[in-house]
C-alpha cells in the first residue's frame, strides 16, 4: 500500500493539488473513513491531500442573521461542544453528540461525514431539515452554493466535482416558532451507526398543533439522504396527533426504498421508519 | 476457622498500577533486535484445491526474506484439541476450507514490505462445491470437507442413561423447543501473537500470548520433535484471552519456529483484527432440539437433547463442545434418565472454539428457555420448577457429576426476590416490561482431556520476601491477585511481600494454564500446599527461636507468634535466619505437584465425575420491549453465584459484571456472521460489542458455599459469571411481550416479526 503523502495547508493548496493529481489525489481529513477503507484495501489511493495544516477550514461562526457557518474541516467534537451551535441550533448539538464516540468525534470532520455520504449517518439528515447550504470551490477559482437537498447524489456519492473542495456549511436561522427534534434508532449497539435517523424541524399554526411546515430529513434507511416531502405536504395544515400523522405516513410513504444492511433488512426498516418520523414529528411538537 | 488475614478480602489488584498507566508488558509490544515480520497470505475462498502456489513474483521484492509454504512444513504438525481430530496445519496443502484459510506465509524486514509481497503471490486455485449449515452438512451428497470425516462430523458425543424412551411414554408432559445460538467473538485486545527466537546453543525462545504456555512448550516438542529441555514458552501478560488463546498451539506459534530457524533471526507472526476473526475463533455456533419430561408433581424425568454443533473448517474446541454440554446438563438438573447426542460438523467457515463458558452458553441459552417453556406448559412457576428439580450437595447425578457443594436454590431465590416476580407489568407508551430467570453451572476445571493437575514453587527470601513461581499466567482475570491472597494467608506473610512470577516455561511448574475456571482453585491449591510447606520449615526456625512446639504457632501479616500468647512473635526473616545460618543450614525453597479429586470420565458411557467441583448462579434480567420497533432494552442485569468461599470479594464482582455484559452482548447483538462462507463483519466497525452506552444497572450477589477440595473453599467462577445472561433476557422478553425468540443474537427485528405473528399479520 503505497501512496504519496501530500500535505495542503489552506484551501487554495489542497484545490491546486486537486488540479494537479486529478482522479489519483484524495482529500484526507480526519481519516475516519479513508483510513478504514485503505487499511482494508478498498481503497488505494495514489496520492493523499492531508489538509490537517488547512487552518481556514476548521472555523465554526456565526453569520450576521443568527445562523452558523461551519469549516468542512470542523472535527465533531467542535461542533458539539461549541456553545454558539448549542444555542443556535440544538438539534446541530445532539446530533453530533451522538456520533460514534469521543475518539472519534474529536477525529472526523463534518466535511468528511458529507462527502463520504455513508447512507448510516446522522448528520446529513439534520443539516436537510434545516435547509443547510453548501459552500464549494474549485481549482479554477469557481464556487458553488449546492443546497443539502441536491447535495447528495447517491449510495456513498454526493454532488462535488473531482476537483471541487466542500469549504464550509451554512445555515440560516430558522424563522420563529421552529421546534425541532432527532431520533437515532440503533438496533445493536447504541453506538453503532444508526440504522434509522430522522431529523426534525417543525412549525405550527398559532393553536399550537396545526403543522403549518414539517421538514423531515431521512439517513440511515435509503441509499442517499433525503426529505420526505411527500410526508411533509400532506402533514401541511393537518393537526399533529399520532392519528393523523399516522395516516399521512400510510399514504405518503410508498416510494421509500429502504436498504438492507447487518443493521436490519430492508422490510424491518419499512416498517419501523413510519414510527419513528412520527415520534420524531410529536417530540418536536413537544420541544420547547 | 478465625478470620483470616487476606481471603475474603478485597485487596487491590496486584498487576492494576502497571495496566491502568499503561507500563504493563503485553507480547505483542515485544520487539526483539533484528526482528523480521510475518504475515499470513489468506484464502478468498471457502473451499478450493490448491493447484499451485506461485511465489517467485514475491520472492524478488526487496526485504522480502523468506516465503513458506505447506512445503516447508515438517511432516505430522498436526493439532487439534480432542486428538482423534488433530486436523489443522500451518499452512493449507491440498485444499483451503474457509475464507482466511492460511496459503503461504511472507517473512520480511518490515511488515509493510510484507504484506505488499502478499499481493505477489499467485496461487492458482480450483474452486469445489461448499457448505455453509452444519445441518446440510451433514446430509447424503453434500460436498466433504475432510477425507477423514466422510459425512462431516468431525466428532458425535452420544452420552444416555437410564430409558428415555419409557420416560417419555409415562411423562404427565413432554415440550419441546428449537433453538440456535450464534457466533461471538472474545473481542481480545491483544491479538494472537507469537515471536520466536533460536540461540546459538539451539534452543528455541517462543514469545506468545498463550493462556497455556505449558502446553504449548509440549506440543512444540512433540510436533516439531524438539526435545522439550530445549525449548523456553515466555508469556508476558495476556491481553485478554476469553478461551480464544487456550488452543496453546497457533499456526502462527509454528510458521515463527520454523522462519526463525531457516532464517536465524528471530520472527514475529501476529493476527490482524481480520486474521482474530478469521483463524482466532470464535464461540460456536449450535442448534439444538430439546426434549423435556415431567410427571404430575412437575419432577423432571428424562431430557432429550439433540445438538448439532458448526466446527467451521477445521477442528478446534469444537469436538470438545460435544461433550462438555452433555456433563453441564447432567450437573445443574436431577433426571431419571438423560440422552444427548451431540454431532460436531465441518462446514466451510471459519473454525468455531472455546470461549468462557466453553459449549455451555449456548447450550444455556436454549436450556433454560426450554425449562421456561415447559414450566409455562404445566402451569407452574419457572423459579419453583427449577428449585424443585435442581440438584443437591451430596447428590451424584445421572452423569456423575458428585456435588459436593451447591448453592443454586439459594442463587434463584436471591435472584427473583430481587424483582417483582410474576407480577403484571403495567405498560406505558407501548413499551412492556418483564423479568426472566436462567440458572446455570459451570465446572472448576475438567478432567476432559488429561489430569486437571497445578503446582508451585515457593522461594522464600531472607528478608521475609516471598516469590511464588505459578503454572499459569495472568490474562486479565485476576490470578495474579488471587494467588498471592493464598500465599500470603498460608505463609502468614504480608500480601504485598509476595511476588508472582509466571509465564516462562523453563523457569515454572507445568501448569494447565488458565482455562476450564480452574484457577483460583486448582493452581491456588497448589500455591497453598507449597505455602504450607514452606510455613512449616519456618515454623521450625520460629520455635527455636521462641521455645515452644512449632504446633503452637500461627502467622499472619508477616509475624510468626504464640497462637496461645500472640505477643511472643518473631519475623520470617528472623525465622528463616535460624534453620539457614547452621550447620546443615535449610533454604526454605517449596514446590507442589496438586491434582484435582475428579475422575476421567467411562470412555464409552461418558459416565464420571469429570470435575472437582461445580459451580452455580442464576440470573434475572429485567427488560423493557418498545412493541412498535420491537426494540428493547436491558434494565437490570442480576447475578447471583455460588463460588464457594470468595477469596477476592472485588474481584469476584468484576468477573460477574464482566460477564454479565458479556452475555448481554451475546443476547442483543454479537454474531459474527458468514454469509455462503464470506465473512461480513470482521471487525469493529460492523461487529458491535457492547458499550458503557448499552449498560445495564448490574447486581453481583455472592453466595458462598464450602468447596471441600478448594483453597479456603474456594471454587470456579470466571466462566459461570456470563452463563444463563442471554436465556434470562430471552425469557424477559417473553414475560413481558409474549414472543419467545429461539436464536440468536434477540434482535429488535426477530421481536417484531414474533410480535407481528402473534397479532396474526
Amino acid at each position: 500500500m503505497a501512496f504519496r503523502h501530500l500535505p495542503a495547508n489552506s484551501a487554495d493548496e489542497t484545490l491546486a493539488a486537486l488540479k494537479e493529481h486529478g482522479e489519483d489525489g484524495k482529500v484526507f481529513a480526519g481519516g475516519v473513513a479513508l483510513s478504514i477503507l485503505m487499511k482494508s484495501r478498498v481503497y488505494e489511493p495514489e496520492v493523499l491531500i492531508d489538509i490537517a495544516g488547512a487552518g481556514d477550514l476548521d472555523f465554526i461562526e456565526g453569520t450576521e442573521n443568527g445562523g452558523l457557518r461551519i469549516g468542512a474541516k470542523t472535527v465533531h467534537r467542535k461542533i458539539e461542544t461549541s456553545p454558539l451551535v448549542q444555542e443556535r441550533f440544538p438539534l446541530l448539538a445532539e446530533i453530533f453528540h451522538n456520533v460514534a464516540t469521543i475518539r472519534i468525534r474529536n477525529q472526523g470532520t463534518v466535511g468528511g461525514n458529507l462527502c463520504f455520504a455513508e447512507p448510516a449517518s446522522d448528520p446529513p439528515g439534520a443539516f436537510l431539515a434545516l435547509e443547510a447550504r453548501m459552500n464549494t470551490k474549485k481549482a479554477d477559482g469557481s464556487e458553488r452554493v449546492i443546497p443539502a437537498a441536491e447535495f447528495w447524489t447517491g449510495y456513498y456519492e454526493c454532488a462535488l466535482d473531482e476537483d471541487e473542495l466542500l469549504c464550509s456549511i451554512e445555515v440560516d436561522p430558522l424563522p420563529d416558532g421552529f421546534r425541532t427534534a432527532c431520533t437515532r434508532f440503533t438496533t445493536r449497539s447504541k453506538e453503532d451507526k444508526p440504522c434509522v435517523s430522522v431529523s426534525t424541524a417543525v412549525l405550527t399554526e398559532e393553536d399550537g398543533k396545526t403543522a403549518k411546515e414539517v421538514r423531515i430529513g431521512l439517513g440511515g434507511v435509503e441509499a442517499v439522504f433525503r426529505r420526505l416531502t411527500a410526508v411533509e405536504e400532506g402533514l401541511r395544515g393537518k393537526e399533529l396527533n399520532q392519528e393523523n400523522i399516522d395516516a399521512v405516513l400510510a399514504d405518503t410513504l410508498d416510494d421509500l426504498e429502504p436498504l438492507t444492511d447487518i443493521r436490519a433488512s430492508s422490510d424491518y426498516r419499512r416498517q419501523v421508519t413510519p414510527v419513528l418520523v412520527r415520534r420524531t414529528v410529536l417530540k418536536a411538537l413537544g420541544a420547547s | 476457622m478465625a478470620e483470616l488475614s487476606y481471603i475474603g478480602k478485597s485487596i487491590p489488584r496486584v498487576d492494576g498500577p502497571e495496566k491502568v498507566t499503561g507500563r504493563a508488558m503485553f507480547t505483542l509490544d515485544l520487539q526483539l533486535p533484528k526482528m523480521l515480520h510475518g504475515r499470513l497470505l489468506g484464502s478468498p475462498l471457502p473451499h478450493a484445491r490448491i493447484k499451485n502456489i506461485d511465489t517467485s513474483r514475491a520472492e524478488k521484492l526487496p526485504g522480502v526474506k523468506r516465503i513458506l509454504t505447506y512445503k516447508d512444513i515438517p511432516e505430522g504438525v498436526e493439532w487439534g484439541v480432542v486428538p482423534v481430530c488433530y486436523d489443522q496445519r500451518p499452512l493449507a496443502s491440498d485444499k483451503v476450507r474457509h475464507v482466511g484459510d492460511s496459503v503461504a506465509a511472507v517473512i520480511a524486514t518490515s511488515e509493510d514490505i510484507a504484506v505488499e509481497a502478499l499481493d505477489l503471490i499467485d496461487v492458482d486455485y480450483e474452486e469445489l462445491p461448499a457448505v455453509f449449515d452444519p445441518r446440510e452438512a451433514m446430509e447424503e451428497g453434500a460436498p466433504v470437507i475432510h477425507d477423514r470425516y466422510p459425512n462431516n462430523i468431525a466428532f458425535t458425543k452420544h452420552m444416555e442413561f437410564g430409558d428415555v424412551d419409557r420416560m417419555f411414554d409415562e411423562a404427565h408432559h413432554v415440550s419441546e423447543l428449537a433453538t440456535a445460538s450464534s457466533r461471538q467473538m472474545h473481542g481480545s485486545l491483544e491479538a494472537h501473537v507469537s515471536i520466536a527466537e533460536w540461540s546459538r546453543k539451539g534452543d528455541v525462545t517462543v514469545y506468545n500470548s498463550s493462556q497455556c504456555p505449558s502446553l504449548s512448550s509440549q506440543y512444540f516438542a512433540k510436533l516439531l520433535k524438539i526435545p522439550e529441555a530445549q525449548i523456553r514458552v515466555i508469556t508476558n501478560y495476556v491481553g485478554g484471552g476469553f478461551g480464544g488463546k487456550a488452543t496453546s498451539k497457533f499456526n502462527i506459534d509454528f510458521l515463527s519456529i520454523i522462519a526463525a530457524k531457516m532464517l536465524d533471526r528471530p520472527v514475529k507472526f501476529y493476527y490482524t483484527r481480520e486474521e482474530e476473526f478469521l483463524l482466532g475463533t470464535h464461540r460456536t455456533k449450535q442448534f439444538h432440539v430439546w426434549r423435556i419430561a415431567t410427571d404430575k408433581d412437575g419432577m423432571l424425568l428424562a431430557r432429550d437433547t439433540k445438538m448439532v454443533v458448526e466446527n467451521g473448517g477445521y477442528s478446534d474446541y469444537g469436538p470438545a463442545v460435544g461433550g462438555i454440554t452433555a456433563h453441564m446438563g447432567g450437573s445443574i438438573y436431577n433426571y431419571k434418565a438423560y440422552r444427548h447426542h451431540a454431532d460436531v460438523v465441518c462446514t466451510n467457515v471459519p473454525p468455531g472454539g472455546a470461549m468462557r463458558g466453553i459449549g455451555n452458553a449456548g447450550y444455556a441459552f436454549g436450556s433454560e428457555l426450554a425449562m421456561e417453556k415447559h414450566a409455562e406448559e404445566i402451569g407452574m412457576d419457572p423459579a419453583e420448577f427449577r428449585i424443585k428439580n435442581f440438584v443437591k450437595k451430596g447428590d451424584t447425578t445421572i452423569i456423575g457429576a458428585k456435588i459436593t457443594s451447591c448453592g443454586v436454590s439459594e442463587c434463584v431465590e436471591e435472584a427473583v426476590k430481587r424483582v417483582p416476580w410474576r407480577e403484571k407489568q403495567p405498560s406505558s407508551n407501548g413499551k412492556r416490561r418483564g423479568y426472566g430467570l436462567a440458572a446455570a453451572v459451570h465446572f472448576t476445571g475438567a478432567r476432559a482431556m488429561g489430569p486437571e493437575t497445578a503446582g508451585a514453587f515457593i522461594k522464600m527470601n531472607k528478608d521475609g520476601t516471598v516469590q511464588l513461581l505459578s503454572g499459569t499466567i495472568e490474562m486479565g482475570n485476576g490470578s495474579d491477585t488471587t494467588l498471592a491472597q493464598i500465599c500470603a494467608e498460608a505463609i502468614g506473610v504480608r500480601v504485598e511481600d509476595v511476588r508472582i512470577i509466571n509465564g516462562d516455561t523453563a523457569v515454572n511448574p507445568y501448569g494447565w494454564g488458565v482455562r476450564g475456571s480452574r484457577t483460583t482453585t486448582i493452581d491456588g491449591e497448589a500455591t497453598r500446599l507449597a505455602s504450607v510447606q514452606a510455613r512449616n520449615m519456618l515454623f521450625k526456625g520460629a520455635a527455636e527461636l521462641l521455645e515452644c512446639d512449632p504446633n503452637d504457632l500461627d502467622a499472619r501479616e508477616g509475624k510468626i507468634f504464640v497462637t496461645s500468647s500472640p505477643e511472643r512473635q518473631v519475623t520470617h526473616s528472623e525465622a528463616y535466619m535460624k534453620i539457614y545460618e547452621k550447620e546443615g543450614s535449610e533454604a526454605v525453597y517449596t514446590a507442589s505437584s496438586y491434582d484435582s479429586p475428579s475422575e476421567t470420565p467411562d470412555p464409552v458411557t461418558g459416565y464420571g465425575n469429570w470435575s472437582a467441583a461445580y459451580a452455580y448462579g442464576a440470573k434475572v434480567a429485567e427488560v423493557e420491549v418498545d412493541t412498535e420497533t420491537g426494540a428493547f432494552e436491558v434494565l437490570r442485569v442480576i447475578s447471583t453465584n455460588d463460588c464457594g468461599t470468595i477469596v477476592n470479594p472485588a474481584g469476584a464482582q468484576g468477573q460477574l459484571d464482566g460477564g454479565a455484559v458479556m452475555g448481554v452482548g451475546y443476547a442483543m447483538m454479537e454474531d459474527f456472521e458468514v454469509e455462503d462462507g464470506m465473512p461480513v463483519n470482521p471487525n469493529w466497525l460492523d461487529y458491535k460489542l457492547p458499550t458503557t452506552q448499552d449498560l445495564p444497572e448490574l447486581e453481583a450477589v455472592l453466595i458462598e458455599t464450602e468447596n471441600p477440595s478448594g483453597p479456603f473453599g474456594a471454587k470456579g467462577l470466571g466462566e459461570m459469571a456470563q452463563l444463563g445472561t442471554s436465556a434470562a433476557i430471552g425469557n424477559a422478553i417473553y414475560d413481558a411481550v409474549g414472543v419467545r425468540i429461539t436464536s440468536l443474537p434477540i434482535t429488535p427485528e426477530k421481536v417484531l416479526t414474533a410480535l407481528n405473528e402473534k397479532n396474526g399479520e
